[in-house]
């Protein structure tokens, strides 16, 4: 006999006319890590809000353990024990890890704290579940994943019968990803159950007992283990995929465009590798520490403690690295939609603003302007005129990034984790938006912590761990990493 | 009319500050104005507009045709006159219930009497004997299956069975089918062999998988090219029974699983509308209906599908065992 945790049934949500959550239908065994893979956002922040919270349902019936807590007839607007962690943590910087498991939590009452007792009584949590983690550490010097493993354990030592993860893939790194999942096993064996959120259906497969596929805040298919395959996705997400054609390599040449010799920085470790001309390459950073240097390097922020890097064949110090637009490299921050744009601009300004500033560059008139909106407005639509882009749907967004550096015609891009945070439609919408980009002549870097969906774009991978060059593929060997990303 | 309370005592709140500013009157007063204010709107809120805002909600549901139970399960009472209105409401629903069980049963009494179910038994078993005797084994096993099908789908007529005897029941419908469709046609039933003993005799109403299972072959696998797999998965909780019969037909549109998911959602008493027999899925709304009106609105049917993919059809039931039984059929 099994325990059940949590039942949503024939849930239905509407706000301001908007259907949230549509016969929304879920059910969570005790012990059991149940995925949901999510094709589309729409629907996500309304299913966690009332996981949280009993607040008002257009019609249906949530139980936990078996109770009924919340329905259409009457929502007692209180709290259920449950623990989101994500992207966005909850933790409190300045204030240490003991005290954020023990002191910020609900149903704390004490009013003189004992630090040395609460950091023993953490101590004995963390050597049960094999957790290296000082409790006497300030949040603030954590990496993302000692920040997962806090909320973590702030959740287990509040007693939450349900924890939600969601999107945790975006901060933490492969190996991280990989001890946190072997962590929520440990847990789910002392009885904690999980609702792991995701937008890649392959994180799923390798850490849930079941798993729910949703889109628009309906719950499309629930798979068991024994049907954790692609042919069983197929349908729902990877036929989507199927739809996008593949960008050969417009440019045939075995020359490097990049090279890093030796490179040694805080984090990298005598990093050595060559990107070829025109090639899309994916350069996995298994441990999350590297990316930021590279971006550093490549625009002159760090300098090198030793080694050399070459563009096209001549070095580059960080001299240039300073004026790298002129050379040739731009950049696609992650989460570009909130670093790269001036909501206050035009979409014409700011797809121009980088026109000046490029090699060769223009100066900026009304006619150039003109020029640009007639020759960009077959590929953006009629969006290229909007003077208020705060109104302008996310998919129009990315498109002004991208096409950005498309003007600039820059010889080499690096993309930061291109697809975090992005929904399947808008990962397709990206891929294709590399693909015009690599059509142009320009060489795409992925820089990623997981390979999900890049591999889609990619003509080749380079994985580097602990801040060393590890391995290399070509195209031909991606059918080794056929359960971990999307391969067209 | 709430807009015209909330802007009275906004006006009243301001009234009362320009008086103390002006010194008219003291800060306690002040204070305390804005304490029985803040009073008259939690009770304006918690008394009033909270549970007129539920009973409205009740009310559109019942409506557009969710729910019936909510109707009468009311915390909050409006009037003595509305809730006599309501009473009557049940008292007539239940008399239309019980006339439509009736016809239905009375319906299905003749049948059975035109059937004259020993005779067919005996006709049965006289054609297992003769093709025995022939050395047809298959046609034998065939007619065996069909006898017991039959046997168990007419002449037991108690509300709840085992689910054991459910399965088999499936069974004897899937070696029927076997001789139609051969190795193309797979069956597979699923439990935690630890609880088997308990989920066995978990009471369950009867003939709610066989017509389940029929849909699955009927409208999923016929249509399909290649090997079709059935599969009954079955959970069970503290309080619940979750069974799942999963088929890798043809599925369906999300217009017609909308459809079909909006009326299983809608009143069990809906299905015995003339009206609704155009549509397609009478078997899975029959016997949703069923669960919903032995056991309440909270059990039933969910469907989900997807088009050239599959139907997953999930039946909630409460946990019936030998103990609990009584209160059940009571």
């Amino acid at each position: 006999m099994k325990n059940e945790v949590l039942r949503m049934e024939h849930v239905t949500v509407v706000q301001s006319d908007m259907i949230l959550l549509n016969d929304f239908n879920l059910h969570i065994f005790q012990s059991e890590i149940m995925g949901l893979v999510c094709i589309n956002t729409n629907g996500q922040n309304a299913m966690l809000q009332l996981l949280s919270q009993n607040a008002p349902i257009q019609y249906g019936r949530v139980y936990f353990n078996e109770k009924l807590v919340n329905s259409y007839q009457h929502s007692p607007m209180t709290m259920n024990k449950v623990a989101v962690i994500e992207q966005k943590s909850r933790l409190i910087e300045n204030l240490t890890v003991a005290d954020n498991v023990y002191v910020m939590r609900f149903g704390f009452k004490k009013y003189l704290i004992n630090s040395k007792v609460l950091e023993e009584q953490l101590r004995r949590y963390t050597q049960d579940a094999g957790i290296d983690l000082d409790g006497s550490r300030l949040v603030s010097s954590l990496t993302p994943y000692e920040k997962c493993v806090t909320e973590l354990l702030r959740a287990v030592v509040m007693g939450a019968k349900l924890i939600a993860i969601r999107e945790i893939s975006n901060v933490l790194s492969t190996t991280d990803l990989l001890k946190f999942h072997s962590l929520l096993r440990y847990y789910c064996g002392q009885g904690f159950s999980f609702v792991y959120i995701c937008s890649h259906h392959e994180e799923a497969f390798k850490v849930c007992d079941r798993m729910a596929i949703m889109r628009d805040g309906k719950i499309l298919r629930v798979l068991g283990r024994d049907q954790f395959n692609n042919e069983n996705i197929a349908p729902y997400y990877i036929g989507e995929f199927a739809k996008v054609k593949r960008e050969g390599l417009s440019v045939i040449s075995d020359k490097g465009i990049l090279t890093f010799e030796d490179v040694c920085t805080e984090h990298m470790r005598s990093l050595t590798f060559t990107i070829v001309k025109g090639e899309s390459t994916v350069l996995l950073d298994m441990d999350n520490a590297i990316i930021q240097d590279i971006i550093g390097l490549m625009n002159g922020q760090l300098y090198q403690h030793s080694g050399k890097i070459y563009l096209k064949n001549e070095l580059y110090t960080q001299k240039l690295a300073k004026h790298s637009l002129k050379y040739g490299v731009a950049f696609i921050q992650e989460n570009p939609i909130s670093t790269m744009l001036f909501p206050d601009m035009s979409y014409l300004t700011n797809l121009c603003f980088l026109v000046d500033k490029k090699r060769n560059p223009i100066r900026l008139s009304k006619r150039v302007i003109n020029s640009i909106a007639q020759e960009y407005e077959p590929l953006i639509g009629s969006a290229i005129y909007q003077t208020d882009i705060r109104k302008l749907k996310l998919q129009s967004l990315y498109d002004l990034v991208y096409y950005r550096i498309h003007i600039c015609k820059a010889d080499i891009v690096f993309c930061v984790q291109p697809f975090a945070n992005a929904d399947m439609y808008l990962r397709r919408h990206i891929i294709e938006l590399m693909n015009q980009l690599k059509k142009q002549g320009t060489t795409v870097v992925i820089l990623a912590t997981n390979i999900a969906d890049s591999l889609a774009v990619a003509d080749k991978l380079i994985i580097v761990s602990k801040g060393t060059f590890q391995a290399e593929y070509p195209r031909e060997d991606f059918y080794l990493f056929n359960s971990e990303s999307i391969i067209l | 009319m709430t807009g015209a309370l909330f802007a009275f005592i906004f006006a009243l709140l301001i009234f009362i500050s320009i008086l103390a500013v002006q010194g008219y009157i003291g800060i306690v007063y002040v204070l305390t104005g804005y304490a029985s204010m803040g009073l008259l709107l939690f009770v304006y809120y918690k008394w009033i507009y909270e549970p007129y805002r539920e009973n409205a909600k009740v009310l559109q549901l019942f409506a557009a045709g969710y729910t019936i139970d909510a109707l009468f399960d009311r915390h909050i009472t409006l009037s003595p006159e509305m809730d006599k209105v309501i009473e009557k409401v049940q008292e007539i629903m239940e008399t239309y219930e019980i006339l439509n069980a009736t016809k239905k049963q009375a319906h299905y009494l003749a049948l059975q009497n035109q059937i004259n179910p020993h005779f067919l038994y005996n006709t049965l078993e006289g054609i297992r004997g003769e093709t025995l005797s022939a050395g047809l084994d298959n046609v034998a096993k065939m007619t065996e299956a069909l006898a017991t099908f039959f046997r168990y789908t007419i002449s037991n007529v108690e509300n709840l069975v085992t689910l054991e005897d459910e399965l088999k029941n499936v069974n004897n419908y899937y070696i029927i089918q076997q001789y139609r469709f051969g190795e193309r046609l797979s069956l597979s039933v699923e439990y935690d062999a630890q609880d088997e003993i308990e989920i066995m005799s978990c009471r369950v109403p009867k003939l709610i998988l066989q017509p389940i299972v029929e849909n699955a072959i009927y409208h999923g696998i016929e249509r399909k090219i290649g090997e079709g797999k059935v599969r009954i998965k079955i959970e069970s909780t503290a309080k619940r029974l979750i069974i799942t019969v999963s088929d890798n037909g043809v599925g369906m549109t999300e217009d017609k699983l909308q459809e079909i998911n909006d009326r299983l959602k809608g009143m069990p008493l809906d299905y015995i509308k003339p009206e609704n027999e155009k549509h397609g899925g009478i078997a899975i709304t029959n016997v949703n209906s069923r669960i919903k009106l032995l056991f309440g609105e909270e059990y039933g049917i969910c469907i989900y599908s997807t088009l050239n993919v599959g139907t997953d059809v999930e039946i909630t039931l409460p946990k019936i065992t030998e103990r609990n039984q009584v209160l059940y059929e009571k």
